[in-house]
């Protein structure tokens, strides 16, 4: 029941990072989405599955946070660049100030004694 | 040699993509097209790059880029879709179709062929797989499992030729029989009569399990109406 709990619970955790890692990315360059799955892969453990990085990226143009400019390549058909919108900006501080506070408080959580936490 | 293991690889995207397509039927048109276009794109772009040419290359691709449900349910931001059922009723009644069907002849079994092929739900291999065992289904089964039964009797006719007298009583002036040798030996026939009827009841059973687990796996919770 627990690990089922936490099975389920890490997607979760992983999917809200991933939107940040993705802004953070495209907040320094346009990319398309098969660079910007590479460079995302990069770190272990951002990236689950490369596949979710799409929807998000459409959720993302939904919202105006990213926005997308078709490009020739010089290997194929067009690519679709993203880049961070000003609203996707505005976004990025705000989640990053969040992150950061969130990420601290759950490190300081984890490193109580035992017997504090369960207090 | 390259050849069939290339078009292998083929229809191991295209099937992917087909329930990519199946799945995302509920997105808006453009929603869809645009997820649709990037997966295919992502596809093309890592086959080019890395050159994937056997089908163990091809089913790592798609691992990594996660299954077609998981990446329809990332449209939705969350892990299940609220409300989402699958109706699998077309393919219990096409496989149904194909096992009892025969009781209506050829129109019956025809109709669960027809239907099998036209479900985006079964895979190639479930497609052939129903189309293949036993044709005409149980009643096929039935028939091949009598007629074998029938074949590994010995037969034996007997004609005489004489008189019927006076009280009934008959003057046999000569008799000849002959028996007739079984197609197969008793052993080998009942066992092959077996053998067809297991394959007819449990083929279907095995093709149904199959595209219902894969429907239902622990990554894609659904509610299954059959």
């Amino acid at each position: 029941m627990e690990l089922e709990d936490t099975c389920t619970s890490m997607p979760q955790l992983r999917r809200g990072g991933l939107e940040l890692c993705v802004l953070a990315i495209l907040a320094n360059r346009a990319t398309y989405g098969f660079d910007l799955i590479r460079r995302l892969s990069e770190v272990d453990g951002v990236v689950a599955t490369e596949g979710a990085v799409y929807p998000l990226l459409a959720r993302l143009r939904r919202q105006g946070r990213v926005e997308t400019r078709w490009r020739e390549s010089q290997s194929g058909p067009p690519r679709r660049y993203y880049r961070l919108s000003d609203s996707g900006a505005l976004s990025l501080r705000v989640l990053k100030a969040e992150w950061q506070a969130f990420r601290d408080a759950v490190d300081a959580t984890l490193a109580m004694p035992e017997r504090q936490v369960g207090r | 040699m390259t050849r069939p293991r290339k078009s292998r690889v083929e229809a191991i995207f295209a099937d992917y993509l087909s329930e990519l397509r199946l799945l995302s039927a509920e997105l808006a048109p453009t929603e869809r097209a645009e997820l649709l276009g990037a997966i295919e794109e992502h596809i093309a772009h890592v086959r080019s790059s890395t050159n994937v040419t056997d089908e163990a290359g091809a089913r790592a691709l798609l691992a990594r880029l996660g299954s077609p449900d998981s990446i329809v349910d990332e449209v939705y931001g969350r892990k299940t879709r609220p409300g989402r059922t699958v109706d699998l009723k077309p393919e219990r009644n096409a496989l149904l179709w194909i096992s009892l069907g025969s009781l209506l002849p050829v129109f019956g079994w025809l109709r669960g062929v027809s239907a099998v092929w036209e479900s985006a739900r079964f895979s190639r291999a479930e497609k052939w797989a129903a189309t293949l065992l036993v044709p005409g289904g149980l009643l096929a089964a039935l028939a091949f499992t009598f007629w074998i039964g029938a074949a590994t009797d010995v037969v034996c006719s007997s004609d005489y030729a004489g008189t019927v007298g006076a009280g009934g009583v008959r003057t046999v002036l000569s008799t000849s029989s002959s028996c007739t040798d079984p197609l197969v030996s008793p052993p080998i026939g009942f066992g092959l009569a077996v053998a067809v009827l297991l394959v007819a009841v449990l083929g279907p059973l095995w093709v149904w399990r199959s595209v219902r687990s894969r429907t239902c796996s622990p990554d894609t919770p659904h509610l299954i109406v059959v």
